[in-house]
């Protein structure tokens, strides 16, 4: 009986570690038919989103690129910041990105910093170069709480289309962790050779 | 002060179970906030020592409470279990702090400038309060076990027969 329920206990503990995440692409179809202003509601995509408005069915204005699938993209609101958060954690694998307004021009190239906050700390930080054209950036940022999209200034607009959550992440072993693996096993091994040379010696 | 066996034994009963929930209750909750877990991704790891950082206060309050009523009841056993649990607790403790440590240098590492002062704050303050949970485990053991090896020497029968008070049949 004991027996079977840790089994139990254990298939339900492995089952919790191994469930995996539904990966999702959002594209923000949908949500506005124009580009007046409609707001990203909380919810989409199972995220809250904060200073996101949707450009729909309007290329001309925000640049016919920015629409990678469908005809709408996102965008930050008033040339500030934004962010798109949830209560549990998600993982960020990738968005197209570009320019739409800096410097009073259109399409004009800046710099956008994107944080991966968890639990009220940065663990991921990357700047991308913006430029007028949309472009694909892979960001696999696993398990974070919080997506903060900087602009250095206000002013600065960008579009944002097709950002894909969810996803799978390849971990490589980071040089890091590879020498504390390494760091133990040579102790262990230290100890089994200092135990068979102390057996040596006593037999 | 307790007034007898009777009463002893349900207060001692209330005491665990009082502990047992400080512990269990934090603990559990905290759960929920580490899926889905990313244990090799280093970045997940740091952020989650940050977040649940703060939650290992109150079930060291538990703990104590469990040594406490332990102590006064005069389980040894308990009070023997509950100091291993309080090692093993440092130990979890201490190989958490130096994950933490070599975490935080790769975060570090891979941040942009702006962020950097931020990342080292922020490990600054969890490994301050890692480092203090791990005193307070390390004095929960040797209060825990020298309480132990005292109720042993005290419950010792006596080097002569008869010093008990008994007449040696």
């Amino acid at each position: 009986m004991k027996g079977r329920l840790l089994a139990a206990a254990a298939v339900v503990a492995l089952a919790w570690t191994t469930q995996a995440e539904a990966q999702t692409t959002l594209d923000f179809e949908g949500i506005a038919g124009d580009c007046s202003g409609t707001a990203v509601s909380n919810g989409y995509g199972g995220l809250d989103w904060s200073n996101f408005f949707v450009c729909a069915n309007d290329a001309e204005y925000i640049g016919a690129d920015c629409y990678v699938s469908g005809s709408a993209c996102a965008y930050n609101g008033y040339g500030t910041s934004a962010l798109t958060s949830t209560v549990g954690t998600f993982t960020f694998n990738s968005a197209y990105f570009k320019s739409w307004f800096s410097d009073n021009t259109f399409f004009e190239p800046y710099d956008l910093t994107l944080k991966g906050w968890l639990g009220g700390n940065v663990v991921y930080s990357q700047t991308i170069a913006l430029t007028g054209s949309m472009q694909l950036f892979q960001f696999n940022w696993a398990g974070i709480d919080k997506l903060e999209y900087d602009v250095p200034n206000s002013g600065q607009w960008f579009g944002m289309d097709d950002m894909t959550i969810n996803g799978p992440t390849t971990v490589t072993p980071e040089p890091m962790t590879v020498a504390l693996l390494g760091t133990g096993l040579f102790g262990l091994a230290g100890l089994r050779l200092r135990r068979r040379k102390r057996d040596a010696v006593a037999d | 002060m307790v007034a007898s066996p009777v009463l002893e034994k349900h207060v001692a009963r209330a005491g665990y179970a009082a502990g047992l929930l400080i512990v269990i209750i934090p603990l559990a909750d905290s759960l929920p906030a580490a899926y889905p877990l990313h244990l090799g991704v280093a970045q997940w790891r740091f952020g989650m020592v940050g977040l649940l950082s703060g939650a290992f206060m109150t079930p060291l309050l538990g703990l104590f409470m469990l040594l406490a009523t332990a102590a006064l009841a005069g389980h040894q056993r308990r009070l023997r279990a509950l100091g291993v649990t309080a090692i093993v607790v440092a130990a979890v403790l201490a190989i958490i702090s130096l994950s933490f440590l070599f975490d935080y240098l790769q975060v570090h590492g891979t941040a942009v400038n702006a962020v950097r002062p931020g990342v080292t704050g922020a490990s600054i303050k969890v490994l301050f309060k890692l480092g203090v949970f791990l005193i307070v485990s390390v004095v929960y053991a040797l209060a825990a076990l020298g309480l132990t090896r005292r109720g042993h020497e005290s419950a010792a029968p006596p080097p002569l027969v008869g010093q008990s008070g008994r007449s040696a049949t």
